[in-house]
């Protein structure tokens, strides 16, 4: 069973409401939404797909590698793939720590890489009922990768 | 490319890269590396050009660079860039 991707939709109230942590005085909630427009364009629902083994794979060894570099007393990530509706959450992350700095800080690391590492794929489709591949980084060129310090400044 | 021995290999394409190849393809050649590879699949479908440069492979879940021989490896996975969140 898959752990990090769902098909069904994201209950953020249920992924809160399971993140509480008695050590913990900051949750720090991020839900990546589908948005109406996109560059001018009106966008009717995105289609997410992913390559699920290796996405949970490396969503695993994302999240534990942020638990090494901040001290978090809760973490985790759940991402939709098919069909996501207008104001849907796409993408939950949450993450927990005894100060709201770490908390912060390790949701951003989190969410970029996994926007930018993790095999999940976002398509488009657009009132006019045509469709366009997202395309977030292209990561296989050193050049133009975004890193996470540059995403947060 | 010399063709020592006939064997099989699946491509295994996912998101954008599906559009130009279809889901899987069976290629019964060997290549070298993933570079060599990469330029048969521009030579098939040109128009892919882009998308496959940009693209990650990846053998047995893990992503592997040009320079990556390609021995006994039954599946390939073209990763277009990720578009997740």
């Amino acid at each position: 069973m898959e752990k990090y991707i769902t098909t069904k939709p994201i209950d953020l109230n249920l992924m809160l409401k399971e993140s509480h942590h008695a050590e913990a005085g900051a949750i720090v909630l991020f839900s990546g939404e589908a948005r109406i427009n996109n560059e001018g364009k009106k966008v009717a629902f995105l289609q997410y797909e992913s390559f699920i083994p290796f996405a949970e794979k490396l969503i695993a060894k994302i999240i534990e590698e942020a638990c090494l570099k901040w001290d978090l007393k809760y973490v985790h990530c759940l991402h939709k793939v098919g069909k996501v509706e207008i104001s849907e959450p796409a993408v939950c992350i949450i993450t927990s720590s005894v100060h709201r700095k770490e908390a912060y800080l390790a949701n951003q690391y989190i969410i970029h890489r996994i926007k930018h590492e993790v095999p999940i794929w976002k398509k488009e489709f657009l009132e006019d009922g045509s469709f366009i591949w997202g395309g977030n980084c292209n990561c296989s060129d050193p050049n133009k990768h975004i890193t996470f310090e540059e995403s947060i400044n | 490319m010399v063709n020592i021995e006939s064997v099989n290999m699946n491509i295994v394409f996912f998101a954008i890269a599906r559009d130009f190849f279809g889901s899987v393809i069976s290629i019964d050649s060997e290549f070298k590396d993933i570079a060599t590879l990469k330029q048969y699949l521009i030579s098939q479908k040109p128009e892919s050009e882009k998308v496959i440069l940009s693209s990650r492979f990846a053998v047995d879940m893990e992503f592997v660079s040009d320079e990556f021989i390609i021995e006994n490896i039954a599946e390939i996975y073209v990763i277009p860039p990720s578009s997740g969140g």
